[in-house]
């Protein structure tokens, strides 16, 4: 909840009058290569994408070498789906239709090592409008407006598009949960990188209903995004994952709705 | 157990009837000067007779000795010695009043040296006195109990300008802090920049790290036993003081003369002023301060009664852009009935009322919603002290506490996003009888026995949830009013004994089992208001803490130099984290969010002090290790806490140059916090997302600072007193680090950084204080 005070604002006005920040040299060590896994199904028409690849160490250039050659397949709907792999590490569906209410499973196997995943793919909401809010120092946000359907625990995850291209969402305040607000007329503001909004840009808020474990997910990692947003986050540590057998990321069945504005 | 148990209460009782023939000189020690009574003065029988005692913190003593012709010798650092003559035949009373050392028309000055370093039967207590604080130089110059006690062995702090501190590797709410004798739960301003109290409303502040007396428990690691002022009983005085961010007044004076006095002290930051700088407009239109208000009286009825009224009323306000609202405090009260029923049995009875709370507003325009949360004490607690003999001093009482929870409750407007929510208010009740027994075995072997037993009962009315190992819920019991949900028993036993291998010279050794029943659930290492108390339940079991320590102490130089090596060892049991992702706000069943595990804690610390002469201060070194074993947290293995430093040093020193001015200095070095950081990278959906392999596996930078400050002294007068404190935090303006963020570099999406923040360098200060 983004609305709860924490010590960062405090922090914030400190730095304003007399902090500093500087980039340092830190020795942090190697680990074992992780597999990565990401991987969605939503609503709409196929073909659908699922992405392996691998982990590096911190201080490599950021290429994450794909991993070519999984078996990789989706089952729901009564189809079984084998992803055939278009690019080094990206693998398709071909004939899988996401549903709503649908379960979703993954089954990945990278050198006889099997990765599984389950995501049931919530009903769908409908996003009603997008309008913005001046903050800081001119920023400007976009506001998602929707009703929350009563008596049903709803996740939402939000995805912004400047010119149909993604942009930086990494901020903390991409998924928001009706655990409060069960029912409500909602006005979720989006707290992305405000540097992206500029008048006269097509601005596309993308709003998917996840499950519960997808939102899990990405409410930890946004929790960790940055190492930690310093003195009062948690401890970083890896988002729980709803892939079984050892593997990052995320398996989502998700339905979405989207809009799209002109920047005023 | 129960043999060893049988065995100990036996002692305390027996050791109680020893006494002969004897009569009593009992009464009460104060400053000549404002009447002030002077916690623990010593009172010595002259001659080899081995029989002395200490004034309790109402000043009162009580001696016993065989009839015979004495001389009775009061002494009490930073004043004259005082004697008296006394010809033992029957009961007497008398009241000493000590002169305060430096004072005019003084011929021949015997100034105290006090070994009670040496003497005192239990190990790991400081006591540092306000002088020592008032010199120390800090942060904005404001004087601060908090971050002076962070330079003694084995306290450490919780960063930069914090006021959060670890003792013996406890955690931050492991403290018990007490403000004439009432609970403060939050004990910072401005989320750990300054500290609650106010050092002009101070009288005495003890430090016990662990080893605390059985009339005090509740928390694990710590006891800072702070008391206010009584106030100046002979002549009216208001003295003060306006720096750079705050501005305090205290006024003082009598009620009525030599029998009651007042005293109130208040307090009011303007931090914020420097925000109306900024251009930034979402700055210079937020608000940030803080005041506080300290008030106490006192009023002697007779010779055998005293009542004190204490109070305490803090609130800080945090306005962001008229968006967002934060206000929180703590208000505490204490009335206190002193009750001499013989020269023997002292008795104090308090009534203790404390609360902490906080309120959020937020005014958005569709989105407003007001958060209120509080927690509340009401204490009853009856402490008595009986002088048997001049060999033993038997404390015993009891106190019974009635806790209130209100984790919070949520009230939006109808166009709010987010729906009214009012959390169960939670209910305990606290009931604790302790004895304890200061035993003088020998001239040289003095043993401190003792005993506390706590219930502590969870009681309805309301909702209590049963947890699968999962967090899901499996059960809900419904509770009527007053109906015990879940009770715990806990006996905790303290032994502390003294071998005075010579009058400068000692060794101690002491255990003690301490019991917490209150927990504070906190995201970070520093202190929020918003961070949240909860009970023990039928989910939360007490924290329990058991810690051997053992001590060489030894002056030297008629007591001018004090040196101490104490090492302890520590193991914790149920030991709170939560579970990753957490969600610690507005949850019905919060606790399951939580895991338990176990802590340890082992160290040693070295301690030197120079206490008397023109140059004055001491050196603390800590060498320590503190580790925690959690449920599903670094696959249950042993891994440092945050608050783990190697290695801690201070030095203090304050050097009187002359008549007019007095410089200081203090430098600390640390062993950086333990941290996670990431061990690798990976991509999620473009965003490069770090990978950790273990808890707490890294340190931080090594943390150091230099401060200095000088204190210029003007004329001096009986009607005027004024002077100019400056003062340097941070001297040679190193970047301590006060977190550090990995990200993207955006000259070089190629590549990743890591970004340090560091918040004060080189904080100079100036503060005008009088006196009249």
């Amino acid at each position: 909840m983004h609305f709860i005070i924490n010590k960062n604002v405090i922090i914030f006005l400190l730095f304003s009058i007399s902090g500093c920040k500087k980039v340092i040299d830190i020795h942090l060590k190697n680990s074992e290569t992780q597999i990565v896994i990401t991987g969605e199904v939503d609503n709409r028409p196929g073909p659908y994408e699922l992405k392996i690849t691998k982990t590096i160490d911190f201080n490599s250039d950021n290429n994450f070498p794909p991993v070519s050659g999984a078996v990789v397949k989706i089952t729901g709907n009564g189809v079984t789906d084998s992803l055939i792999e278009t690019s080094p590490g990206v693998y398709s569906t071909s004939i899988l239709q996401g549903k709503a209410g649908k379960t979703y499973k993954m089954f990945v196997s990278i050198d006889g090592k099997e990765y599984t995943a389950t995501s049931q793919m919530p009903n769908p909401v409908h996003l009603d409008s997008i309008d913005f809010r001046s903050g800081r120092q001119d920023a400007l946000y976009a506001v998602a407006n929707f009703q929350d359907p009563e008596g049903v625990p709803n996740y939402y995850q939000f995805v912004e598009y400047t010119d149909g291209e993604k942009f930086r969402n990494g901020r903390g305040n991409s998924v928001f949960d009706d655990r409060l607000s069960d029912g409500r007329y909602i006005s979720r503001i989006l707290y992305n990188d405000s540097s992206d909004i500029k008048s006269g840009i097509i601005l596309t808020v993308q709003m998917n209903c996840i499950d519960k474990d997808v939102y899990n997910y990405l409410s930890e990692l946004s929790q960790v995004s940055g190492g930690g947003e310093g003195f009062s986050s948690p401890t970083p540590a890896n988002p729980t994952s709803n892939i079984t057998g050892g593997a990052l990321g995320y398996f989502s069945a998700h339905t979405t709705s989207s809009r799209s504005v002109v920047i005023p | 157990m129960k043999d060893a148990l049988l065995t100990i209460i036996t002692i305390l009782v027996a050791s109680g009837s020893f006494a002969q023939q004897k009569h009593t000189v009992s009464g009460t020690i104060k400053d000549q000067k404002t009447g002030e009574t002077l916690i623990g003065a010593s009172i010595q029988l002259s001659g080899n007779t081995g029989i002395g005692v200490l004034s309790n913190s109402y000043g009162f003593y009580s001696l016993s000795a065989p009839e015979n012709q004495y001389t009775l010798i009061v002494s009490f650092s930073g004043y004259e010695n005082d004697s008296l003559k006394i010809s033992l035949t029957k009961d007497i009373v008398h009241q000493f009043e000590l002169k305060p050392e430096g004072t005019e028309l003084s011929e021949v000055v015997v100034v105290a040296r006090r070994n009670d370093n040496i003497t005192r039967t239990l190990p790991g207590v400081q006591k540092i006195s306000i002088e020592e604080i008032k010199n120390v130089p800090v942060l904005f110059g404001e004087q601060d109990i908090l971050k002076t006690i962070q330079l003694l062995p084995g306290i450490k702090s919780g960063g930069d300008g914090s006021t959060g501190f670890f003792v013996r590797g406890g955690a931050a709410d492991q403290n018990l802090i007490l403000l004439d004798e009432a609970t403060v739960y939050n004990a910072s301003h401005l989320l750990g920049f300054f500290s609650t109290f106010n050092s002009d409303a101070i009288k005495d502040v003890t430090v016990y790290k662990g080893d605390m007396p059985a009339q005090y428990g509740g928390r694990l690691s710590s006891l800072l036993d702070v008391n206010m002022k009584d106030g100046n009983n002979k002549s009216f005085h208001v003295s003060g003081g306006v720096g750079l961010i705050a501005s305090r007044l205290n006024v003082e004076g009598p009620i009525v003369k030599n029998k009651g006095s007042f005293m109130v002290s208040a307090r009011r930051t303007y931090a914020d002023l420097f925000l109306k700088l900024s251009k930034d407009s979402s700055i210079n239109r937020s608000i940030l301060y803080f005041y506080d208000i300290n008030a106490k009286a006192n009023y002697q009825f007779g010779e055998r009664n005293k009542v004190y009224f204490s109070a305490y009323f803090g609130s800080d306000k945090l306005g962001f852009s008229n968006q967002f609202g934060i206000k929180w405090g703590n208000t505490t009260t204490t009335f206190r009935w002193n009750h001499i029923f013989s020269s023997k049995l002292f008795s104090n009875t308090s009534l203790i009322y404390s609360d902490y709370n906080y309120n959020i507003s937020i005014n958005q325009t569709t989105n407003k919603l007001s958060i209120v949360s509080k927690i509340k004490d009401l204490t009853l607690k009856e402490d008595l002290q009986y002088y048997a003999g001049n060999k033993n001093k038997i404390n015993f009482g009891f106190n019974l506490t009635k806790h209130t929870f209100t984790p919070g409750e949520f009230l939006t407007s109808q166009t709010s996003s987010y729906n009214s929510l009012i959390l169960q208010d939670k209910y305990a009740l606290d009931g604790i009888a302790y004895i304890s027994n200061e035993w003088s075995v020998s001239d040289k072997l003095r043993l401190n026995l003792g005993l506390r037993l706590s219930s502590f009962n969870i009681t309805g009315p309301g909702d209590f949830y049963s947890y699968n190992s999962s967090g899901q819920t499996t059960d809900t019991s419904v509770y009527s009013s007053g109906k015990i949900v879940k009770s715990y028993l806990n006996l905790q036993p303290r032994f502390a004994a003294t071998y005075q291998l010579d009058k400068l010279s000692s060794v101690k050794i002491s255990y003690s089992r301490n019991v917490q029943n209150l927990h504070l659930l906190t995201n970070s290492t520093g202190s929020n208001p918003t961070d949240l108390w909860i009970p023990s339940s039928n989910n939360v079991k007490p924290e329990i803490a058991d810690q051997f320590s053992t001590g060489y102490y030894r002056n030297t130089n008629n007591n001018k130099f004090e040196f101490s090596g104490e090492v302890y060892y520590k193991f914790l049991q149920n030991q709170i984290d939560y579970k990753n992702g957490a969600v610690l706000v507005a949850n019905e069943t919060v606790e399951s969010q939580l895991v338990y595990g176990t802590g340890r804690a082992y160290g040693l610390e070295i301690y030197a002090k120079k206490k008397h002469g023109t140059f004055t201060g001491w050196i603390s070194y800590t060498l320590s290790r503190t580790e925690r074993k959690i449920e599903g947290v670094n696959n249950y293995s042993w891994y440092p806490a945050t608050q783990d430093q190697t290695h801690s040093f201070a030095v203090v020193g304050v050097y009187k140059v002359s008549k007019k001015w007095t410089l200081s200095t203090d430098f600390v070095f640390n062993t950086g916090n333990a941290v996670s950081w990431p061990s690798g990278k990976y991509n999620i959906e473009g965003n490069t997302t770090f990978y950790y392999t273990e808890r707490n596996g890294y340190r931080m930078p090594a943390y150091h600072r230099l401060d200095i400050g000088a204190t210029l002294q003007g004329k001096k007068t009986e009607k005027f007193d004024g002077s100019w404190t400056f003062s340097i935090y941070n001297a040679y303006g190193r970047q301590n680090p006060y977190f550090i963020q990995f990200q993207n570099d955006p000259g070089d999406p190629q590549k990743t950084q890591a970004i340090q923040y560091s918040l004060f360098r080189w904080v100079p200060s100036i503060t005008y204080n009088f006196k009249f």
